[in-house]
Protein backbone atom coordinates (compact mmCIF):
# COMPACT_ATOMS: atom_id res chain seq x y z
CA UNK A 1 0.00 0.00 0.00
CA UNK A 2 2.83 2.41 0.93
CA UNK A 3 4.65 1.60 -2.32
CA UNK A 4 1.47 2.24 -4.25
CA UNK A 5 1.04 5.56 -2.52
CA UNK A 6 4.61 6.55 -3.39
CA UNK A 7 4.06 5.67 -7.02
CA UNK A 8 0.86 7.61 -7.06
CA UNK A 9 2.60 10.61 -5.54
CA UNK A 10 5.36 10.38 -8.12
CA UNK A 11 2.78 10.23 -10.87
CA UNK A 12 0.88 13.14 -9.46
CA UNK A 13 4.02 15.26 -9.51
CA UNK A 14 3.67 15.30 -13.26
CA UNK A 15 0.68 17.56 -12.79
CA UNK A 16 2.51 20.00 -10.61
CA UNK A 17 2.19 23.67 -11.42
CA UNK A 18 3.91 26.86 -10.28
CA UNK A 19 4.42 28.04 -6.72
CA UNK A 20 2.73 31.07 -5.37
CA UNK A 21 5.65 33.47 -5.43
CA UNK A 22 6.61 36.13 -2.89
CA UNK A 23 8.90 36.64 0.09
CA UNK A 24 6.69 39.03 1.96
CA UNK A 25 3.61 38.41 4.05
CA UNK A 26 1.40 40.44 6.27
CA UNK A 27 -1.27 39.71 8.87
CA UNK A 28 -3.37 41.59 11.35
CA UNK A 29 -6.16 41.63 13.86
CA UNK A 30 -9.05 43.84 14.90
CA UNK A 31 -10.89 43.67 18.17
CA UNK A 32 -13.35 45.77 20.09
CA UNK A 33 -14.77 45.16 23.50
CA UNK A 34 -17.05 46.57 26.15
CA UNK A 35 -15.72 46.73 29.68
CA UNK A 36 -16.28 48.05 33.18
CA UNK A 37 -14.61 48.00 36.56
CA UNK A 38 -16.80 48.36 39.63
CA UNK A 39 -15.51 49.80 42.93
CA UNK A 40 -12.17 50.45 41.26
CA UNK A 41 -10.73 52.58 38.46
CA UNK A 42 -8.54 49.71 37.26
CA UNK A 43 -10.24 49.62 33.85
CA UNK A 44 -12.68 52.52 33.70
CA UNK A 45 -13.41 55.69 35.67
CA UNK A 46 -16.57 56.18 37.73
CA UNK A 47 -17.77 52.63 37.06
CA UNK A 48 -18.57 53.59 33.47
CA UNK A 49 -19.37 50.91 30.93
CA UNK A 50 -17.17 51.89 28.03
CA UNK A 51 -15.65 50.67 24.78
CA UNK A 52 -12.12 51.22 26.12
CA UNK A 53 -11.01 47.80 24.95
CA UNK A 54 -9.66 48.22 21.45
CA UNK A 55 -6.75 46.29 20.02
CA UNK A 56 -5.71 46.64 16.40
CA UNK A 57 -2.51 45.42 14.84
CA UNK A 58 -0.86 44.82 11.54
CA UNK A 59 2.41 43.02 11.02
CA UNK A 60 4.67 42.21 8.12
CA UNK A 61 7.55 39.88 7.46
CA UNK A 62 9.93 40.16 4.54
CA UNK A 63 12.39 37.33 3.94
CA UNK A 64 15.47 38.22 1.91
CA UNK A 65 16.55 34.59 1.91
CA UNK A 66 16.41 31.61 4.25
CA UNK A 67 18.76 33.32 6.71
CA UNK A 68 17.59 36.89 6.90
CA UNK A 69 14.20 38.52 7.42
CA UNK A 70 12.85 41.86 8.64
CA UNK A 71 9.76 41.77 10.79
CA UNK A 72 7.57 44.49 12.24
CA UNK A 73 4.22 45.16 13.87
CA UNK A 74 2.32 48.34 14.57
CA UNK A 75 -0.53 48.32 17.06
CA UNK A 76 -3.21 50.67 18.32
CA UNK A 77 -4.31 49.91 21.87
CA UNK A 78 -6.92 51.24 24.23
CA UNK A 79 -7.00 49.31 27.48
CA UNK A 80 -8.82 51.85 29.60
CA UNK A 81 -6.78 52.94 32.60
CA UNK A 82 -4.40 49.98 32.38
CA UNK A 83 -1.91 51.64 30.03
CA UNK A 84 -1.54 54.61 27.70
CA UNK A 85 -3.95 54.71 24.79
CA UNK A 86 -2.46 55.11 21.33
CA UNK A 87 -0.42 53.67 18.49
CA UNK A 88 2.88 51.91 19.13
CA UNK A 89 5.64 50.26 17.21
CA UNK A 90 5.24 46.89 18.85
CA UNK A 91 8.27 45.26 17.31
CA UNK A 92 10.68 45.81 14.46
CA UNK A 93 13.66 43.51 14.25
CA UNK A 94 16.01 41.67 11.97
CA UNK A 95 15.47 37.92 12.27
CA UNK A 96 18.74 36.19 11.49
CA UNK A 97 18.57 32.41 11.25
CA UNK A 98 21.90 31.16 12.57
CA UNK A 99 23.77 28.16 11.17
CA UNK A 100 22.80 24.99 13.01
CA UNK A 101 24.94 24.05 16.00
CA UNK A 102 24.60 20.27 16.01
CA UNK A 103 20.92 19.66 16.63
CA UNK A 104 20.35 23.22 17.84
CA UNK A 105 18.65 25.72 15.58
CA UNK A 106 19.13 29.38 16.36
CA UNK A 107 17.58 32.76 15.69
CA UNK A 108 19.04 36.12 16.58
CA UNK A 109 16.63 39.05 16.75
CA UNK A 110 18.18 42.50 16.58
CA UNK A 111 16.09 45.62 17.06
CA UNK A 112 12.86 45.99 19.03
CA UNK A 113 12.28 42.34 19.86
CA UNK A 114 9.45 40.55 21.63
CA UNK A 115 9.75 39.10 25.11
CA UNK A 116 9.60 35.33 24.56
CA UNK A 117 10.33 34.33 28.15
CA UNK A 118 6.81 33.90 29.57
CA UNK A 119 3.80 31.92 28.36
CA UNK A 120 1.83 34.84 26.91
CA UNK A 121 4.47 37.55 26.61
CA UNK A 122 5.33 37.19 22.92
CA UNK A 123 1.78 37.89 21.78
CA UNK A 124 0.39 39.70 24.77
CA UNK A 125 -1.26 42.35 22.57
CA UNK A 126 -2.91 39.85 20.27
CA UNK A 127 -6.40 39.16 21.61
CA UNK A 128 -6.99 35.75 20.07
CA UNK A 129 -3.74 34.35 21.48
CA UNK A 130 -4.74 35.09 25.08
CA UNK A 131 -7.06 33.18 27.34
CA UNK A 132 -8.57 36.38 28.76
CA UNK A 133 -8.69 40.04 27.76
CA UNK A 134 -7.18 41.03 31.10
CA UNK A 135 -4.27 38.69 31.76
CA UNK A 136 -3.39 37.54 35.31
CA UNK A 137 -1.87 40.65 36.82
CA UNK A 138 0.56 38.88 39.14
CA UNK A 139 2.72 38.01 36.12
CA UNK A 140 1.35 40.28 33.36
CA UNK A 141 1.05 43.52 35.32
CA UNK A 142 -0.46 45.96 32.81
CA UNK A 143 1.13 48.96 34.52
CA UNK A 144 4.44 47.47 33.45
CA UNK A 145 3.17 46.35 30.08
CA UNK A 146 5.25 48.46 27.71
CA UNK A 147 8.43 47.56 29.56
CA UNK A 148 7.65 43.85 29.78
CA UNK A 149 6.45 43.37 26.20
CA UNK A 150 9.82 43.66 24.55
CA UNK A 151 12.94 45.76 24.44
CA UNK A 152 15.35 47.47 22.10
CA UNK A 153 18.35 45.17 21.93
CA UNK A 154 19.04 41.55 21.06
CA UNK A 155 17.35 38.21 21.64
CA UNK A 156 18.89 34.82 20.98
CA UNK A 157 16.55 31.86 20.62
CA UNK A 158 17.81 28.28 20.41
CA UNK A 159 15.58 25.26 19.83
CA UNK A 160 16.41 21.57 19.73
CA UNK A 161 13.78 19.10 18.60
CA UNK A 162 14.64 15.44 18.80
CA UNK A 163 13.00 12.17 19.78
CA UNK A 164 13.71 13.17 23.37
CA UNK A 165 11.58 16.28 23.27
CA UNK A 166 11.67 19.94 22.40
CA UNK A 167 14.07 22.33 24.13
CA UNK A 168 13.81 26.08 23.81
CA UNK A 169 16.41 28.41 25.28
CA UNK A 170 16.03 32.20 25.11
CA UNK A 171 18.42 34.93 26.14
CA UNK A 172 17.86 38.66 25.71
CA UNK A 173 19.40 41.98 26.64
CA UNK A 174 17.92 45.40 25.98
CA UNK A 175 16.07 48.37 27.35
CA UNK A 176 12.74 50.17 26.96
CA UNK A 177 11.85 53.80 27.26
CA UNK A 178 9.50 54.84 30.04
CA UNK A 179 6.89 57.48 29.34
CA UNK A 180 6.08 60.41 31.62
CA UNK A 181 2.69 58.84 32.25
CA UNK A 182 4.32 55.63 33.45
CA UNK A 183 6.81 57.56 35.57
CA UNK A 184 3.98 59.36 37.30
CA UNK A 185 2.02 56.16 37.76
CA UNK A 186 4.89 54.61 39.70
CA UNK A 187 6.32 57.61 41.51
CA UNK A 188 3.39 59.99 41.92
CA UNK A 189 1.58 62.53 39.79
CA UNK A 190 3.62 65.49 41.03
CA UNK A 191 7.04 64.26 39.91
CA UNK A 192 8.76 66.24 37.15
CA UNK A 193 11.82 64.15 36.33
CA UNK A 194 12.35 61.11 34.11
CA UNK A 195 12.46 57.41 35.00
CA UNK A 196 14.73 55.38 32.75
CA UNK A 197 15.47 51.72 32.35
CA UNK A 198 19.21 51.06 32.20
CA UNK A 199 18.83 47.49 30.96
CA UNK A 200 16.76 44.33 31.21
CA UNK A 201 18.55 40.99 31.03
CA UNK A 202 16.46 37.82 30.65
CA UNK A 203 17.02 34.10 30.26
CA UNK A 204 14.53 31.26 29.94
CA UNK A 205 14.46 27.53 29.28
CA UNK A 206 11.43 25.47 28.24
CA UNK A 207 11.11 21.73 27.69
CA UNK A 208 8.30 19.76 26.10
CA UNK A 209 8.45 15.94 26.22
CA UNK A 210 8.00 13.74 23.13
CA UNK A 211 4.37 13.21 24.15
CA UNK A 212 3.93 16.99 23.53
CA UNK A 213 1.10 17.14 26.07
CA UNK A 214 2.88 19.29 28.64
CA UNK A 215 5.53 21.96 28.78
CA UNK A 216 7.57 23.34 31.63
CA UNK A 217 9.90 26.29 31.79
CA UNK A 218 11.77 28.69 34.00
CA UNK A 219 12.89 32.26 33.48
CA UNK A 220 15.11 34.85 35.11
CA UNK A 221 14.95 38.61 34.75
CA UNK A 222 17.16 41.38 36.05
CA UNK A 223 16.62 45.04 35.39
CA UNK A 224 17.94 48.36 36.67
CA UNK A 225 15.99 51.61 36.64
CA UNK A 226 16.98 55.10 37.67
CA UNK A 227 15.17 58.33 38.33
CA UNK A 228 16.66 61.56 37.01
CA UNK A 229 15.03 64.50 38.79
CA UNK A 230 14.14 67.78 37.14
CA UNK A 231 15.97 70.90 38.46
CA UNK A 232 12.94 71.72 40.62
CA UNK A 233 11.46 68.41 41.69
CA UNK A 234 9.80 66.75 44.66
CA UNK A 235 12.11 63.72 44.25
CA UNK A 236 15.87 63.33 44.14
CA UNK A 237 17.91 60.88 42.06
CA UNK A 238 17.22 57.24 42.81
CA UNK A 239 17.65 53.70 41.56
CA UNK A 240 15.62 50.49 41.53
CA UNK A 241 16.83 46.97 40.89
CA UNK A 242 14.33 44.23 40.05
CA UNK A 243 15.04 40.53 39.77
CA UNK A 244 12.31 38.08 38.82
CA UNK A 245 12.39 34.29 38.99
CA UNK A 246 9.49 32.49 37.38
CA UNK A 247 8.25 28.98 36.68
CA UNK A 248 5.80 28.27 33.86
CA UNK A 249 3.77 25.16 33.18
CA UNK A 250 1.19 24.03 30.62
CA UNK A 251 -0.73 20.77 30.27
CA UNK A 252 -2.81 19.89 27.23
CA UNK A 253 -5.60 17.34 27.09
CA UNK A 254 -8.23 16.67 24.48
CA UNK A 255 -10.98 18.62 26.21
CA UNK A 256 -9.13 20.73 28.75
CA UNK A 257 -5.88 22.52 29.35
CA UNK A 258 -4.12 23.83 32.41
CA UNK A 259 -1.60 26.64 32.56
CA UNK A 260 0.21 28.12 35.52
CA UNK A 261 3.01 30.56 36.25
CA UNK A 262 4.57 31.42 39.61
CA UNK A 263 6.93 34.27 40.31
CA UNK A 264 9.16 35.65 42.97
CA UNK A 265 10.19 39.27 42.46
CA UNK A 266 13.01 40.93 44.37
CA UNK A 267 12.95 44.73 44.38
CA UNK A 268 15.40 47.17 45.94
CA UNK A 269 14.80 50.93 45.84
CA UNK A 270 17.38 53.55 46.85
CA UNK A 271 17.11 57.33 46.97
CA UNK A 272 14.34 59.17 45.08
CA UNK A 273 12.19 59.85 48.19
CA UNK A 274 15.20 60.92 50.32
CA UNK A 275 18.99 60.57 50.43
CA UNK A 276 18.81 57.70 52.93
CA UNK A 277 15.67 56.06 51.58
CA UNK A 278 16.10 52.32 51.04
CA UNK A 279 13.40 49.73 50.55
CA UNK A 280 13.81 46.04 49.91
CA UNK A 281 10.95 43.64 49.35
CA UNK A 282 10.15 40.30 47.80
CA UNK A 283 6.87 40.03 45.96
CA UNK A 284 5.31 36.63 45.33
CA UNK A 285 2.43 35.41 43.25
CA UNK A 286 1.17 33.41 40.35
CA UNK A 287 -1.88 32.01 38.64
CA UNK A 288 -3.49 28.70 37.80
CA UNK A 289 -5.87 28.64 34.86
CA UNK A 290 -8.09 25.82 33.63
CA UNK A 291 -9.90 25.91 30.31
CA UNK A 292 -12.49 23.29 29.42
CA UNK A 293 -13.62 22.83 25.84
CA UNK A 294 -17.31 21.96 25.76
CA UNK A 295 -17.10 21.73 21.98
CA UNK A 296 -14.25 22.69 19.60
CA UNK A 297 -15.94 26.11 19.30
CA UNK A 298 -17.06 26.80 22.87
CA UNK A 299 -14.90 26.73 25.98
CA UNK A 300 -15.07 27.95 29.56
CA UNK A 301 -12.30 29.16 31.82
CA UNK A 302 -11.67 29.45 35.53
CA UNK A 303 -8.59 31.12 36.97
CA UNK A 304 -7.14 32.00 40.33
CA UNK A 305 -4.46 34.66 40.47
CA UNK A 306 -2.70 35.84 43.63
CA UNK A 307 -0.07 38.44 44.30
CA UNK A 308 1.55 39.81 47.45
CA UNK A 309 3.62 42.95 47.08
CA UNK A 310 5.80 41.95 50.03
CA UNK A 311 5.93 38.40 51.29
CA UNK A 312 6.80 39.72 54.78
CA UNK A 313 3.65 41.87 54.74
CA UNK A 314 1.02 39.73 53.07
CA UNK A 315 -1.91 41.62 54.61
CA UNK A 316 -0.42 45.03 53.76
CA UNK A 317 -0.50 46.27 57.36
CA UNK A 318 3.15 47.35 57.29
CA UNK A 319 2.52 49.23 54.04
CA UNK A 320 -0.35 51.13 55.60
CA UNK A 321 1.63 51.87 58.76
CA UNK A 322 4.74 53.00 56.88
CA UNK A 323 2.69 55.52 54.86
CA UNK A 324 0.88 56.86 57.89
CA UNK A 325 -2.37 55.33 56.68
CA UNK A 326 -2.24 57.12 53.32
CA UNK A 327 -2.06 53.85 51.36
CA UNK A 328 -4.65 51.35 52.68
CA UNK A 329 -3.41 47.89 53.64
CA UNK A 330 -5.30 46.21 50.79
CA UNK A 331 -2.89 47.78 48.29
CA UNK A 332 -0.36 45.25 49.60
CA UNK A 333 -1.98 42.31 47.84
CA UNK A 334 -4.31 41.42 44.99
CA UNK A 335 -6.15 38.11 44.65
CA UNK A 336 -8.41 37.53 41.66
CA UNK A 337 -10.90 34.84 40.73
CA UNK A 338 -11.91 34.81 37.07
CA UNK A 339 -14.45 32.97 34.98
CA UNK A 340 -14.60 33.25 31.21
CA UNK A 341 -16.44 31.98 28.19
CA UNK A 342 -15.17 31.77 24.61
CA UNK A 343 -17.11 31.18 21.42
CA UNK A 344 -15.37 30.72 18.08
CA UNK A 345 -18.19 32.00 15.92
CA UNK A 346 -16.49 31.23 12.61
CA UNK A 347 -12.91 30.69 11.42
CA UNK A 348 -10.90 33.77 12.49
CA UNK A 349 -13.81 35.22 14.49
CA UNK A 350 -14.15 34.93 18.26
CA UNK A 351 -16.36 36.35 21.00
CA UNK A 352 -14.89 36.18 24.49
CA UNK A 353 -16.30 37.29 27.82
CA UNK A 354 -14.93 37.28 31.35
CA UNK A 355 -15.69 38.40 34.88
CA UNK A 356 -13.10 39.01 37.58
CA UNK A 357 -13.71 39.22 41.33
CA UNK A 358 -10.79 40.97 43.00
CA UNK A 359 -9.61 41.47 46.56
CA UNK A 360 -6.91 44.10 47.02
CA UNK A 361 -5.19 46.61 44.80
CA UNK A 362 -1.47 45.80 44.61
CA UNK A 363 -1.56 45.69 40.80
CA UNK A 364 -3.72 48.76 40.28
CA UNK A 365 -1.66 51.33 38.43
CA UNK A 366 -0.98 54.56 40.27
CA UNK A 367 -0.87 53.23 43.81
CA UNK A 368 0.67 56.56 44.94
CA UNK A 369 -2.08 58.56 43.29
CA UNK A 370 -4.63 59.78 45.89
CA UNK A 371 -7.38 59.49 43.29
CA UNK A 372 -6.57 55.81 42.80
CA UNK A 373 -6.54 55.23 46.53
CA UNK A 374 -9.95 56.86 46.87
CA UNK A 375 -11.62 55.10 43.97
CA UNK A 376 -10.39 51.56 44.64
CA UNK A 377 -12.15 49.59 47.32
CA UNK A 378 -10.75 46.47 48.96
CA UNK A 379 -13.21 44.27 47.05
CA UNK A 380 -13.97 45.14 43.46
CA UNK A 381 -14.97 43.58 40.16
CA UNK A 382 -14.39 43.98 36.46
CA UNK A 383 -15.75 42.39 33.31
CA UNK A 384 -15.13 42.51 29.60
CA UNK A 385 -16.70 41.19 26.42
CA UNK A 386 -14.52 41.31 23.34
CA UNK A 387 -15.18 40.52 19.69
CA UNK A 388 -12.08 39.74 17.66
CA UNK A 389 -11.16 39.04 14.07
CA UNK A 390 -7.75 38.12 12.70
CA UNK A 391 -6.31 37.60 9.25
CA UNK B 1 -17.21 16.60 -3.88
CA UNK B 2 -20.32 14.84 -2.67
CA UNK B 3 -18.60 11.49 -2.97
CA UNK B 4 -15.68 12.69 -0.89
CA UNK B 5 -17.90 13.99 1.87
CA UNK B 6 -19.70 10.67 2.07
CA UNK B 7 -16.49 8.70 2.11
CA UNK B 8 -14.92 10.78 4.87
CA UNK B 9 -17.91 10.30 7.08
CA UNK B 10 -17.84 6.50 6.93
CA UNK B 11 -16.55 4.85 10.13
CA UNK B 12 -14.08 2.63 8.28
CA UNK B 13 -12.26 5.60 6.77
CA UNK B 14 -12.14 7.43 10.08
CA UNK B 15 -9.65 4.78 11.20
CA UNK B 16 -7.42 5.25 8.17
CA UNK B 17 -3.90 6.51 8.82
CA UNK B 18 -2.77 9.79 7.35
CA UNK B 19 0.22 10.10 5.05
CA UNK B 20 2.56 13.04 4.65
CA UNK B 21 2.82 14.23 1.07
CA UNK B 22 5.10 16.89 -0.32
CA UNK B 23 6.20 18.27 -3.64
CA UNK B 24 9.84 18.96 -2.80
CA UNK B 25 11.85 17.86 -5.83
CA UNK B 26 14.58 15.76 -4.27
CA UNK B 27 15.51 12.13 -4.65
CA UNK B 28 15.43 9.96 -1.59
CA UNK B 29 14.18 12.56 0.89
CA UNK B 30 12.73 10.81 3.90
CA UNK B 31 11.11 12.78 6.65
CA UNK B 32 11.54 11.54 10.22
CA UNK B 33 8.94 12.30 12.86
CA UNK B 34 11.22 15.08 14.13
CA UNK B 35 11.43 16.53 10.60
CA UNK B 36 7.65 16.44 10.26
CA UNK B 37 7.20 18.03 13.67
CA UNK B 38 9.72 20.75 12.89
CA UNK B 39 8.03 21.63 9.61
CA UNK B 40 4.43 21.56 10.83
CA UNK B 41 5.27 23.56 13.96
CA UNK B 42 7.20 26.27 12.10
CA UNK B 43 10.64 25.36 13.42
CA UNK B 44 11.84 24.59 9.92
CA UNK B 45 10.65 26.81 7.09
CA UNK B 46 13.06 25.95 4.28
CA UNK B 47 14.01 22.75 2.44
CA UNK B 48 17.66 21.62 2.36
CA UNK B 49 18.20 23.33 -1.02
CA UNK B 50 17.07 26.69 0.41
CA UNK B 51 13.63 26.76 -1.18
CA UNK B 52 10.68 27.82 0.94
CA UNK B 53 8.39 25.22 2.49
CA UNK B 54 4.70 25.94 1.98
CA UNK B 55 2.58 24.14 4.55
CA UNK B 56 -1.01 23.23 3.72
CA UNK B 57 -3.58 22.16 6.30
CA UNK B 58 -7.30 21.64 6.67
CA UNK B 59 -9.32 23.69 9.14
CA UNK B 60 -8.92 22.61 12.75
CA UNK B 61 -12.37 21.08 13.05
CA UNK B 62 -11.80 18.69 10.10
CA UNK B 63 -11.60 15.06 11.30
CA UNK B 64 -8.68 14.41 8.97
CA UNK B 65 -6.74 17.33 10.46
CA UNK B 66 -7.46 16.07 13.96
CA UNK B 67 -6.14 12.61 13.07
CA UNK B 68 -3.05 14.07 11.41
CA UNK B 69 -2.30 16.26 14.44
CA UNK B 70 -2.48 13.33 16.82
CA UNK B 71 -0.73 10.74 14.62
CA UNK B 72 2.18 12.79 13.32
CA UNK B 73 2.60 15.63 15.80
CA UNK B 74 1.05 14.18 18.98
CA UNK B 75 -0.67 17.50 19.41
CA UNK B 76 -4.27 18.59 19.66
CA UNK B 77 -5.49 20.92 16.92
CA UNK B 78 -6.00 23.76 19.39
CA UNK B 79 -2.33 23.44 20.47
CA UNK B 80 -1.23 23.67 16.87
CA UNK B 81 -3.50 26.67 16.23
CA UNK B 82 -2.10 28.49 19.23
CA UNK B 83 1.47 27.75 18.24
CA UNK B 84 0.94 29.08 14.72
CA UNK B 85 -0.83 32.16 16.05
CA UNK B 86 2.16 32.87 18.26
CA UNK B 87 4.55 32.32 15.36
CA UNK B 88 2.53 34.50 13.00
CA UNK B 89 1.80 37.41 15.31
CA UNK B 90 5.25 37.58 16.88
CA UNK B 91 6.79 37.75 13.43
CA UNK B 92 8.40 34.33 13.42
CA UNK B 93 6.93 33.00 10.20
CA UNK B 94 4.10 32.53 7.77
CA UNK B 95 1.12 30.41 8.91
CA UNK B 96 -0.01 27.29 7.02
CA UNK B 97 -2.39 27.82 4.15
CA UNK B 98 -5.80 26.41 4.97
CA UNK B 99 -7.92 24.59 2.42
CA UNK B 100 -11.44 23.26 2.66
CA UNK B 101 -11.11 19.54 2.05
CA UNK B 102 -8.74 16.69 1.34
CA UNK B 103 -8.99 16.93 -2.46
CA UNK B 104 -8.11 20.64 -2.33
CA UNK B 105 -5.25 19.88 -0.01
CA UNK B 106 -3.76 17.21 -2.29
CA UNK B 107 -4.27 19.43 -5.30
CA UNK B 108 -2.59 22.39 -3.59
CA UNK B 109 0.43 20.34 -2.53
CA UNK B 110 0.78 18.77 -5.96
CA UNK B 111 0.60 22.14 -7.70
CA UNK B 112 2.91 24.08 -5.40
CA UNK B 113 6.64 23.31 -5.60
CA UNK B 114 8.08 22.84 -2.12
CA UNK B 115 4.67 22.31 -0.53
CA UNK B 116 3.82 19.82 2.18
CA UNK B 117 0.54 18.51 3.53
CA UNK B 118 -1.20 15.29 4.46
CA UNK B 119 -3.89 12.98 3.13
CA UNK B 120 -5.25 9.48 3.40
CA UNK B 121 -4.17 6.85 0.91
CA UNK B 122 -7.79 6.59 -0.18
CA UNK B 123 -7.84 10.30 -0.81
CA UNK B 124 -4.67 10.14 -2.88
CA UNK B 125 -6.08 7.24 -4.92
CA UNK B 126 -9.30 9.13 -5.47
CA UNK B 127 -7.43 12.25 -6.50
CA UNK B 128 -5.27 10.37 -9.01
CA UNK B 129 -8.33 8.69 -10.52
CA UNK B 130 -9.97 12.05 -11.03
CA UNK B 131 -6.83 13.43 -12.61
CA UNK B 132 -6.65 10.42 -14.91
CA UNK B 133 -10.27 10.95 -15.96
CA UNK B 134 -9.55 14.57 -16.79
CA UNK B 135 -6.57 13.65 -19.00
Amino acid sequence: MRMRTSLLLAALMAFSGQALAGNGSWHGYLSQGVTQSIDSNFLTDNESVTGELTELGINGRYEFDQRLAVVGQVVYLDGGNRYEKGARLDYLFVDWTLPNLGEWQGHLHLGRFKNRHWLYSATRDVPHTRATSVLPQSVYYDGFRDIALGSDGALLQLTRLTEHGLWEVNWSYGRSSISDEQTQAFLGTNVLGKAKQDYVHQFSVFWQPPSMNWRIGGSLLESDFRYEPAPMDVLIAGTTNIRRVMLSFEYFSKNWELSAEFLKEYQQDSGAFGPDYYNSRIGEGGFVQLRYMFTPQVSGLIMQDIYDLNRDDRDGSMLEASTGGVIPAYFGYMDTTTIGLRWDIAPNWRLQGEHHWVQGGARIKGILNPQTQLQSQSHWRMWAVQLMYWF
Amino acid sequence: MLTLSVLLSTPALCQEKTTILHSYASDGLTLSRADTLQIFTGNRQYWPDGSKITVYMLNSDAPLHQRFSREHLRMFPYQLDRLWNQITYSGQGEPPRRVKNEMELINAVMNTPGAIGYATETGITQYSERKAQLQ
